[in-house]
């Protein structure tokens, strides 16, 4: 029976060195992801030209406007040029990586990096075993998700759940479970496709800057979007019948914070330490990293801000307090019940430069 | 659980390890266990139904052995059958009696009661027509005196309930499976590497080849209106290729794990593309079903002793049993009779045409025709009745769309569409379907890839052939094989198409 064993285990060594090896040769980090694969591809081709970017999911991708920010800025006296590398759906690990990929570059340009503060690493059900949420994870990154996942708030069984999310997903990514025809056709075709102007126009917006608010126009045919845009169109809709339903969402943030000054909360430390390495590892490259607590965030307060907390000053900026920001939660400036409209994005992102400056000085 | 899944890449090891591993005396027992886990991973209520069929099959065989009477033995073979058949009759065939009877009803123009509500609750069990026909057939070999009744429950309720073969087959015979199960069986290094590579075998016939033709197939039947010519046939040859690479795959792996445990299972399949003619294909096909419908149906009908419309009628009933074993829908029935039909005809013209020219030059020469030809007609014919195989599916598919259509619809315009043979409507549709061309082309490959090795081996086991080979190729053949599975399998989670049945 242990020779059966040895043979299984040396057979599985096998494919998996193969596989890994191909990985590695053949395709990029970000390849299962259009959106960070046109940013990237932008951004290594123009990194000369900006010196501060912004890393985190939605909440940056559609609320912060690196075009206003700099001529906010300008009017400040600060100099910056920046580029919105915010990706729909990115969790903290993927953040992670892409930081970790923009510190390693070298020589660099960049002084300032925003990042959106994240608590735990999440895995939603929903996102396994799909190319999005499986291409990008590497080993590291999964030692970073583990450490975090086990030094969450939750019963052993949900951190060991996370702790499976990520090991069969790095094992999918090492492995290319059912990505091999994406993978070839990728190869073959889809390679060129990401460095079009369509592309760009598509996922890098108006300045080409990686911002692209949520908004559709009043007459927008909605049969001729695209399932991803049909998905987002129907999400403003319902938001517009059913806004009395954000008066739920802002009870939510409000009993959060009060929850969070009366009892406190536990504090993920594994996620601080990772953290604190980042941002010792962009001291040291004279970069300053400024983590950010986003309005609207689907995480709680109460479990972002401990770790907030444990953050030093000069690395960290908080627009959550539904108390202090009431514009961000106004129907006006609302697009769904997650997302702020361009509207409610300038005023997100003016603030966003009115921090910046009183951090600096 | 499905062999498929995560689950069971957990589930098998464990059980091997441990089946090798404790006392002889307590394997029956941790097999059944096992076997009982398996099956109730699907839903656990449902295993109430096999323990009755256990059960009642083990006491009807136990006090049938204490009649010295034929009579007085007959009174247990129909409890027996009267309750496996109303079991399978009650959760497989209530709905569609319904429906008939309904029609029926309708057509000669009298009110028919509405169905009482739980008749949608009813949830066909799955593997209940497979361990239905195991059982009865144990129960009639010992009407027959064919099989000692099992003295043994546990062994018994083992042979009814083994979970390689449980929810699609092999349909195993008690004199084969039986002894085996009482028997000891010791770790065999030879015999577990070629258990495993029958395993990986039918994995990749799964995964790889029958859930990609999958999608395609299913594009053409469910554009149905759209597709014309060569692209409902196209649509019907992946079908039928992915029926066939999904229940041979699911075979393979059943056959592969019992291999391991040590107990030998029937051959389900032997490359039945390659039939030159159709009761050739019936020999080649499903084999554990149809040599059991060979054995209890047509042979107690008369078989071919009978002569003339005699046999006709006997092959078409068996045929169209055949098809609702398959499934309680006409279509899937009308598929199988279809077959019968061109069978039926085959004999005909076998006893009174070529009986009469046999010493003739015109029967040399029709002697002649290579067999790759007989080979393609037959493919043909077999693509023709199955085109109907799927029918059911796009009526449902359709319902869960909100749409209502009768299947005879469907059967006519798909037929009527084959027919326009130089139309190539919805054919660059589909190409471009499912991720593209390139996936296309990807899935023809593969059905090239099978039926080139399925040429090679002949009629050997492919694992008889790929062990002998020297250490590097067997090496090779593995890791590539685990290598393409994994980078162009489909990883939905897609049921064995024969789970239904």
């Amino acid at each position: 029976m242990k020779k059966v064993a040895l043979k299984i285990l040396l057979l599985f060594a096998l494919v998996f060195a193969i596989n890994s090896v191909v990985h590695k040769l053949l395709v990029p980090y970000d390849w299962g992801d259009d959106v960070l694969r046109v940013k990237n591809e932008y951004y290594n081709s123009h990194q000369n030209q900006y010196n501060t970017v912004f890393v985190g999911g939605s909440l940056f991708y559609r609320h912060l406007d690196p075009h206003q920010f700099d001529s906010l800025n300008a009017l400040n006296g600060i100099e910056t040029s920046s580029f919105n590398y915010g990706v729909d759906g990115n969790n903290h690990i993927k953040q992670m990586i892409l930081m970790d990929k923009l510190l390693d570059q070298e020589p660099t340009q960049l002084k300032y990096i925003f990042f959106a503060l994240s608590s735990n690493s999440y895995f939603e059900d929903r996102n396994m075993h799909t190319q999005k949420f499986v291409t990008w994870i590497n080993f590291k990154s999964l030692r970073y998700a583990i450490k975090v996942a086990m030094d969450e708030d939750a019963t052993l069984k949900q951190r060991l759940k996370i702790a499976y999310q990520y090991t069969l997903s790095w094992l999918e990514n090492r492995l290319n479970a059912g990505t091999g025809m994406n993978l070839v056709k990728f190869k073959l075709a889809d390679e060129k496709k990401y460095k079009s102007e369509k592309m760009r126009q598509l996922h890098l917006g108006v300045h080409q800057d990686g911002f692209r608010p949520y908004q559709f126009p009043e007459d927008v045919d909605s049969a001729q979007l695209s399932y991803a845009d049909q998905l987002l169109y129907w999400s403003n809709n319902y938001f517009k019948k059913n806004h009395d339903d954000m008066d739920t969402i802002m009870d939510m943030y409000y009993r959060d914070y009060e929850a969070y000054e009366k009892n406190g909360a536990h504090l993920n430390q594994a996620m601080v330490d990772c953290y604190m390495d980042l941002i010792e590892k962009s001291d040291k490259k004279g970069i300053q990293l400024i983590a950010l607590i986003p309005p609207r965030s689907r995480l709680p307060y109460s479990v972002l801000l401990p770790v907030y907390e444990a953050l030093p000053e000069k690395n960290r900026m908080n627009f959550g307090n539904p108390n202090e920001f009431p514009a961000f939660y106004d129907y006006d400036n609302t697009f769904n019940f997650y997302h702020m409209n361009p509207k409610g994005a300038a005023i997100y992102t003016e603030e966003v430069a009115k921090e910046f400056k009183q951090l600096l000085h | 659980m499905l062999f498929n899944s995560l689950e069971f890449i957990i589930f098998f090891p464990i059980v091997v390890l441990l089946y090798f591993n404790i006392p002889k005396r307590y394997r029956w027992l941790f097999l059944l266990g096992s076997s009982y886990y398996f099956y109730m991973a699907w839903n656990p209520k449902y295993i109430l139904l096999i323990l009755l069929s256990t059960f009642v099959d083990y006491f009807a065989s136990q006090w049938m052995s204490k009649e010295t009477t034929k009579s007085g033995k007959k009174k247990f073979l129909y409890f027996s059958l009267v309750i496996n058949l109303g079991l399978l009759i009650g959760f497989k065939y209530i709905p569609f009696i319904d429906e008939n009877f309904r029609a029926l009803f309708e057509l000669i123009g009298l009110n028919y009661p509405n169905a009482p509500a739980w008749f949608d609750r009813i949830v066909l069990p799955v593997g209940i027509s497979f361990y239905t026909f195991q059982t009865l057939s144990y129960t009639i070999d010992v009407y027959k005196g064919v099989t000692k009744p099992e003295k043994h429950f546990g062994i018994f309720a083992l042979y009814v309930a083994f979970w390689p073969q449980l929810v699609a087959g092999p349909i195993e015979r008690s004199n084969q499976l039986l002894p085996q199960l009482r028997a000891y069986h010791s770790f065999d290094f030879e015999r577990v590497r070629s258990g495993l590579f029958r395993v990986l075998v039918g994995l990749f016939k799964k995964v790889v080849i029958a859930d990609r033709l999958a999608l395609y197939a299913n594009e053409v039947y469910n554009n149905y209106p759209d597709a014309e010519g060569i692209t409902v046939l196209l649509g019907a040859y992946f079908f039928v290729i992915q029926v066939y690479c999904d229940f041979s795959g699911y075979s393979d792996i059943a056959i592969g794990s019992a291999r391991i445990l040590g107990i030998n299972l029937m051959e389900n399949f032997r490359r039945p593309f390659f039939a030159k003619n159709l009761p050739d294909f019936w020999t080649r096909w499903h084999i554990s079903l149809s040599t059991w419908l060979t054995d209890y149906v047509f042979f107690y009908l008369g078989a071919y002793k009978a002569s003339g419309l005699k046999v006709v009628f006997n092959v078409l009933l068996v045929l169209s049993v055949c098809g609702l074993w398959h499934g309680a829908n006409w279509p899937m029935v009308l598929s199988f009779t279809i077959i019968g039909v061109m069978m039926a005809i085959r004999y005909l013209w076998q006893t009174n045409v070529v009986r009469n020219i046999r010493p003739s030059n015109t029967y040399k020469l029709f002697n002649k025709i290579p067999d790759v030809v007989h080979i393609f007609i037959t493919f043909n014919m077999i693509v023709i009745g199955f085109l109907l195989f799927r029918v059911d599916g796009v009526v449902r598919f359709y319902e869960a769309a909100g749409q209502d259509v009768h299947w005879f619809d469907i059967a006519k315009t798909m037929y009527g569409n084959l027919l326009k043979v130089t139309e190539t409507g919805y054919l660059i549709p589909l190409m471009k379907s499912n991720g593209g061309i390139i996936n296309f082309a990807l899935s023809i490959a593969l059905i090239i890839f099978l039926f080139v090795v399925e040429a090679i081996v002949k009629d050997r086991l492919i694992e008889d052939v790929v062990l002998k080979k020297r250490q590097y190729v067997r090496w090779f053949i593995y890791t590539a094989m685990i290598t393409f599975m994994l980078w162009f399998g489909v990883f939905t989670n897609t049921e064995f198409f024969y789970f239904q049945f």
